[in-house]
Protein backbone atom coordinates (compact mmCIF):
# COMPACT_ATOMS: atom_id res chain seq x y z
CA UNK A 1 0.00 0.00 0.00
CA UNK A 2 2.88 2.51 0.66
CA UNK A 3 3.55 2.03 -3.26
CA UNK A 4 -0.24 2.79 -4.46
CA UNK A 5 0.45 5.78 -2.16
CA UNK A 6 3.65 7.07 -3.21
CA UNK A 7 2.02 6.80 -6.71
CA UNK A 8 -0.78 8.99 -5.82
CA UNK A 9 1.61 11.76 -4.23
CA UNK A 10 3.63 11.91 -7.41
CA UNK A 11 0.58 12.03 -9.54
CA UNK A 12 -0.84 15.28 -7.64
CA UNK A 13 2.85 16.79 -8.28
CA UNK A 14 2.26 15.63 -11.85
CA UNK A 15 -0.77 17.89 -11.75
CA UNK A 16 0.57 20.48 -10.13
CA UNK A 17 3.77 20.90 -12.65
CA UNK A 18 1.12 20.41 -15.67
CA UNK A 19 -1.76 23.31 -14.52
CA UNK A 20 1.53 25.40 -14.09
CA UNK A 21 3.21 25.03 -17.44
CA UNK A 22 6.29 23.10 -15.60
CA UNK A 23 7.28 20.46 -18.63
CA UNK A 24 10.23 19.59 -16.97
CA UNK A 25 8.50 18.82 -13.61
CA UNK A 26 6.13 17.15 -15.42
CA UNK A 27 8.63 14.93 -17.09
CA UNK A 28 10.57 14.48 -13.55
CA UNK A 29 7.16 13.08 -12.22
CA UNK A 30 6.70 10.67 -14.92
CA UNK A 31 9.94 9.09 -14.53
CA UNK A 32 9.57 8.70 -10.69
CA UNK A 33 6.13 7.30 -11.37
CA UNK A 34 7.46 4.97 -13.62
CA UNK A 35 10.29 4.34 -11.31
CA UNK A 36 7.53 3.13 -8.42
CA UNK A 37 5.82 0.94 -10.87
CA UNK A 38 8.98 -0.85 -11.41
CA UNK A 39 9.56 -0.90 -7.99
CA UNK A 40 6.21 -2.22 -7.42
CA UNK A 41 6.47 -4.69 -10.50
CA UNK A 42 9.79 -6.40 -8.39
CA UNK A 43 7.36 -6.52 -5.24
CA UNK A 44 4.61 -8.83 -7.01
CA UNK A 45 7.03 -10.70 -8.43
CA UNK A 46 8.42 -11.76 -4.88
CA UNK A 47 4.51 -12.24 -3.90
CA UNK A 48 4.03 -15.03 -7.21
CA UNK A 49 7.16 -16.47 -6.08
CA UNK A 50 5.35 -17.64 -2.67
CA UNK A 51 3.03 -19.52 -5.32
CA UNK A 52 4.68 -20.75 -8.79
CA UNK A 53 8.79 -19.98 -8.63
CA UNK A 54 8.53 -20.77 -12.68
CA UNK A 55 6.52 -17.95 -13.47
CA UNK A 56 8.42 -15.37 -10.90
CA UNK A 57 11.25 -16.19 -12.77
CA UNK A 58 9.64 -15.22 -16.14
CA UNK A 59 8.35 -11.86 -14.67
CA UNK A 60 11.85 -11.02 -13.05
CA UNK A 61 13.13 -11.44 -16.83
CA UNK A 62 10.67 -9.24 -18.08
CA UNK A 63 11.23 -6.79 -14.87
CA UNK A 64 15.16 -6.86 -14.98
CA UNK A 65 15.17 -6.09 -18.57
CA UNK A 66 12.73 -2.99 -17.60
CA UNK A 67 15.32 -2.15 -14.72
CA UNK A 68 18.00 -1.93 -17.40
CA UNK A 69 16.28 0.28 -20.40
CA UNK A 70 14.70 2.30 -17.78
CA UNK A 71 18.33 3.82 -16.83
CA UNK A 72 18.91 4.59 -20.20
CA UNK A 73 15.30 6.21 -21.22
CA UNK A 74 15.27 8.43 -18.15
CA UNK A 75 18.00 10.06 -19.71
CA UNK A 76 16.25 11.51 -22.93
CA UNK A 77 14.69 14.23 -22.56
CA UNK A 78 11.76 13.41 -24.76
CA UNK A 79 8.05 12.73 -23.12
CA UNK A 80 6.82 11.02 -26.53
CA UNK A 81 9.90 8.89 -26.77
CA UNK A 82 9.05 8.13 -22.88
CA UNK A 83 5.43 7.32 -23.50
CA UNK A 84 5.95 5.00 -26.61
CA UNK A 85 8.68 2.87 -24.16
CA UNK A 86 5.84 2.88 -21.25
CA UNK A 87 3.76 1.72 -24.14
CA UNK A 88 5.56 -1.06 -26.06
CA UNK A 89 7.90 -2.33 -23.65
CA UNK A 90 6.03 -1.25 -19.40
CA UNK A 91 2.66 -1.93 -20.09
CA UNK A 92 2.70 -5.61 -21.26
CA UNK A 93 5.03 -6.54 -18.26
CA UNK A 94 2.73 -4.29 -16.00
CA UNK A 95 -0.39 -5.74 -17.16
CA UNK A 96 1.14 -9.51 -16.99
CA UNK A 97 2.49 -8.63 -13.08
CA UNK A 98 -0.70 -7.59 -11.37
CA UNK A 99 -2.46 -10.19 -13.63
CA UNK A 100 -0.21 -12.96 -12.01
CA UNK A 101 -0.60 -11.46 -8.42
CA UNK A 102 -4.44 -10.90 -8.62
CA UNK A 103 -4.65 -14.60 -9.70
CA UNK A 104 -2.53 -15.72 -7.15
CA UNK A 105 -4.62 -13.55 -4.16
CA UNK A 106 -8.08 -15.01 -5.16
CA UNK A 107 -7.04 -18.04 -5.37
CA UNK A 108 -5.40 -17.83 -1.61
CA UNK A 109 -9.01 -16.31 -0.91
CA UNK A 110 -10.89 -19.09 -2.29
CA UNK A 111 -8.72 -21.98 -0.86
CA UNK A 112 -9.39 -19.85 2.28
CA UNK A 113 -13.09 -20.36 1.79
CA UNK A 114 -14.22 -16.93 0.39
CA UNK A 115 -16.69 -16.82 -2.43
CA UNK A 116 -15.29 -16.12 -5.69
CA UNK A 117 -17.16 -15.25 -8.91
CA UNK A 118 -14.41 -15.51 -11.45
CA UNK A 119 -16.97 -15.40 -14.44
CA UNK A 120 -18.07 -11.81 -12.71
CA UNK A 121 -15.96 -10.59 -16.12
CA UNK A 122 -18.09 -12.13 -18.93
CA UNK A 123 -21.42 -11.21 -17.35
CA UNK A 124 -20.52 -7.86 -17.56
CA UNK A 125 -19.91 -7.88 -21.26
CA UNK A 126 -21.12 -5.13 -23.13
CA UNK A 127 -21.29 -7.02 -26.84
CA UNK B 1 -7.22 11.42 -34.63
CA UNK B 2 -6.35 9.24 -31.39
CA UNK B 3 -4.19 11.23 -29.06
CA UNK B 4 -4.77 14.94 -30.03
CA UNK B 5 -7.45 17.79 -29.69
CA UNK B 6 -7.04 21.50 -30.50
CA UNK B 7 -6.97 22.68 -27.11
CA UNK B 8 -5.14 22.34 -24.46
CA UNK B 9 -6.11 19.39 -21.80
CA UNK B 10 -6.43 19.72 -17.94
CA UNK B 11 -5.32 16.53 -15.79
CA UNK B 12 -8.25 15.34 -14.07
CA UNK B 13 -8.88 16.62 -10.40
CA UNK B 14 -7.82 14.23 -8.33
CA UNK B 15 -10.02 15.86 -5.32
CA UNK B 16 -13.68 15.96 -7.69
CA UNK B 17 -15.27 13.64 -5.13
CA UNK B 18 -14.75 16.02 -2.72
CA UNK B 19 -16.50 18.95 -4.25
CA UNK B 20 -19.91 18.13 -5.09
CA UNK B 21 -21.21 21.61 -6.19
CA UNK B 22 -18.81 21.67 -8.93
CA UNK B 23 -18.51 18.33 -9.88
CA UNK B 24 -22.82 17.35 -9.40
CA UNK B 25 -23.80 13.82 -10.66
CA UNK B 26 -25.52 14.50 -13.72
CA UNK B 27 -26.48 10.76 -14.80
CA UNK B 28 -25.75 7.15 -15.09
CA UNK B 29 -23.87 5.40 -18.28
CA UNK B 30 -22.98 2.07 -18.47
CA UNK B 31 -22.99 1.04 -15.19
CA UNK B 32 -21.17 4.14 -13.40
CA UNK B 33 -22.10 7.67 -12.79
CA UNK B 34 -21.03 10.64 -14.90
CA UNK B 35 -19.99 14.02 -13.22
CA UNK B 36 -20.42 17.71 -14.30
CA UNK B 37 -21.61 16.65 -18.15
CA UNK B 38 -22.87 19.86 -19.67
CA UNK B 39 -20.71 22.06 -18.07
CA UNK B 40 -17.25 23.54 -19.94
CA UNK B 41 -14.55 23.58 -17.62
CA UNK B 42 -11.46 25.12 -17.64
CA UNK B 43 -9.08 23.91 -20.53
CA UNK B 44 -5.79 23.28 -19.78
CA UNK B 45 -4.44 27.09 -20.54
CA UNK B 46 -6.62 28.03 -17.21
CA UNK B 47 -8.16 30.58 -19.01
CA UNK B 48 -10.42 28.98 -22.21
CA UNK B 49 -13.24 27.05 -21.29
CA UNK B 50 -13.07 23.55 -22.67
CA UNK B 51 -15.01 22.99 -26.16
CA UNK B 52 -16.41 19.66 -25.21
CA UNK B 53 -18.55 19.19 -21.57
CA UNK B 54 -18.27 15.17 -21.48
CA UNK B 55 -17.92 15.17 -17.81
CA UNK B 56 -16.23 12.61 -15.50
CA UNK B 57 -17.16 9.31 -15.82
CA UNK B 58 -16.77 6.52 -13.27
CA UNK B 59 -16.27 7.07 -9.33
CA UNK B 60 -13.37 4.82 -7.90
CA UNK B 61 -12.26 4.17 -11.85
CA UNK B 62 -12.73 7.94 -13.24
CA UNK B 63 -12.13 8.99 -16.70
CA UNK B 64 -12.22 12.91 -17.31
CA UNK B 65 -13.90 12.77 -20.39
CA UNK B 66 -12.87 16.33 -21.27
CA UNK B 67 -9.03 15.72 -20.81
CA UNK B 68 -9.02 11.95 -22.27
CA UNK B 69 -7.48 12.07 -26.05
CA UNK B 70 -8.34 8.20 -27.05
CA UNK B 71 -4.48 7.54 -26.58
CA UNK B 72 -5.40 4.17 -25.60
CA UNK B 73 -2.68 3.21 -23.10
CA UNK B 74 -5.07 2.62 -20.15
CA UNK B 75 -7.56 0.28 -22.37
CA UNK B 76 -3.82 -2.22 -22.72
CA UNK B 77 -2.52 -1.65 -19.69
CA UNK B 78 -5.29 -2.85 -17.31
CA UNK B 79 -5.04 -6.09 -15.96
CA UNK B 80 -8.89 -6.97 -15.41
CA UNK B 81 -9.87 -5.11 -18.95
CA UNK B 82 -11.98 -2.97 -17.23
CA UNK B 83 -12.06 -0.19 -20.05
CA UNK B 84 -13.26 -0.26 -23.42
CA UNK B 85 -14.22 2.78 -26.01
CA UNK B 86 -17.25 4.36 -25.56
CA UNK B 87 -18.13 5.36 -29.41
CA UNK B 88 -16.73 1.80 -29.90
CA UNK B 89 -18.25 -0.76 -27.45
CA UNK B 90 -16.79 -3.59 -27.27
CA UNK B 91 -13.35 -2.58 -28.34
CA UNK B 92 -10.52 -2.48 -26.40
CA UNK B 93 -6.50 -1.53 -26.82
CA UNK B 94 -4.71 1.06 -28.75
CA UNK B 95 -5.83 1.32 -32.52
CA UNK B 96 -9.07 0.56 -31.60
CA UNK B 97 -11.04 3.52 -30.93
CA UNK B 98 -13.62 4.91 -33.64
CA UNK B 99 -11.79 7.19 -35.75
CA UNK B 100 -13.42 10.79 -35.75
CA UNK B 101 -14.02 13.03 -38.81
CA UNK B 102 -13.46 16.89 -37.83
CA UNK B 103 -16.21 18.80 -38.29
CA UNK B 104 -18.70 15.84 -37.98
CA UNK B 105 -21.55 15.83 -35.17
CA UNK B 106 -19.00 13.54 -33.14
CA UNK B 107 -16.31 15.56 -33.45
CA UNK B 108 -18.22 18.48 -32.49
CA UNK B 109 -19.36 16.57 -29.14
CA UNK B 110 -16.27 14.34 -27.80
CA UNK B 111 -13.06 15.69 -30.38
CA UNK B 112 -11.70 12.01 -29.79
CA UNK B 113 -13.55 8.79 -28.67
CA UNK B 114 -12.96 7.96 -25.26
CA UNK B 115 -12.01 5.29 -22.84
CA UNK B 116 -15.11 4.17 -20.84
CA UNK B 117 -14.61 2.75 -17.18
CA UNK B 118 -17.82 -0.36 -17.91
CA UNK B 119 -16.15 -2.58 -15.62
CA UNK B 120 -15.27 -0.39 -12.84
CA UNK B 121 -16.35 -2.62 -9.97
CA UNK B 122 -13.39 -4.95 -11.22
CA UNK B 123 -10.59 -2.88 -10.20
CA UNK B 124 -8.16 -3.67 -8.16
CA UNK B 125 -6.62 -0.50 -7.37
CA UNK B 126 -3.68 -1.28 -9.50
CA UNK B 127 -3.38 2.42 -10.57
CA UNK B 128 -1.45 0.79 -13.72
CA UNK B 129 -3.91 2.99 -15.45
CA UNK B 130 -3.68 6.82 -14.19
CA UNK B 131 0.63 6.27 -13.99
CA UNK B 132 0.40 5.51 -17.42
CA UNK B 133 -2.04 8.22 -19.03
CA UNK B 134 -0.09 11.12 -20.78
CA UNK B 135 -2.58 13.48 -20.26
CA UNK B 136 -3.76 12.55 -16.56
CA UNK B 137 -7.34 11.82 -17.68
CA UNK B 138 -7.84 8.76 -14.74
CA UNK B 139 -7.61 9.08 -10.97
CA UNK B 140 -8.00 5.76 -9.21
CA UNK B 141 -9.27 6.36 -5.73
CA UNK B 142 -10.03 3.29 -3.30
CA UNK B 143 -13.12 3.88 -1.00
Amino acid sequence: MDVKHKLSSISRDRRTAALTGRADRVMEARVRLTQKTLENCGLLVEYVRKFSEPIARDMEIKHSRLLREFEHIREVDSPNAFHEWIRSNVVPVVRQSEQAASLAATVLKKSQGEKIDFHRWAKRQTR
Amino acid sequence: MAGQVDYKTRPIDPDFLQKPDEYPITREHNGHKVRSEGKHRISGDGVTPNPIANGIHGTEVAVDWDTCVADGVCLDVCPVVLFEWALNPGQMGTGKDKPIQQGSEEWTRYRTDKSDPVREPDCIFCMACETSCPVQAIKITQS
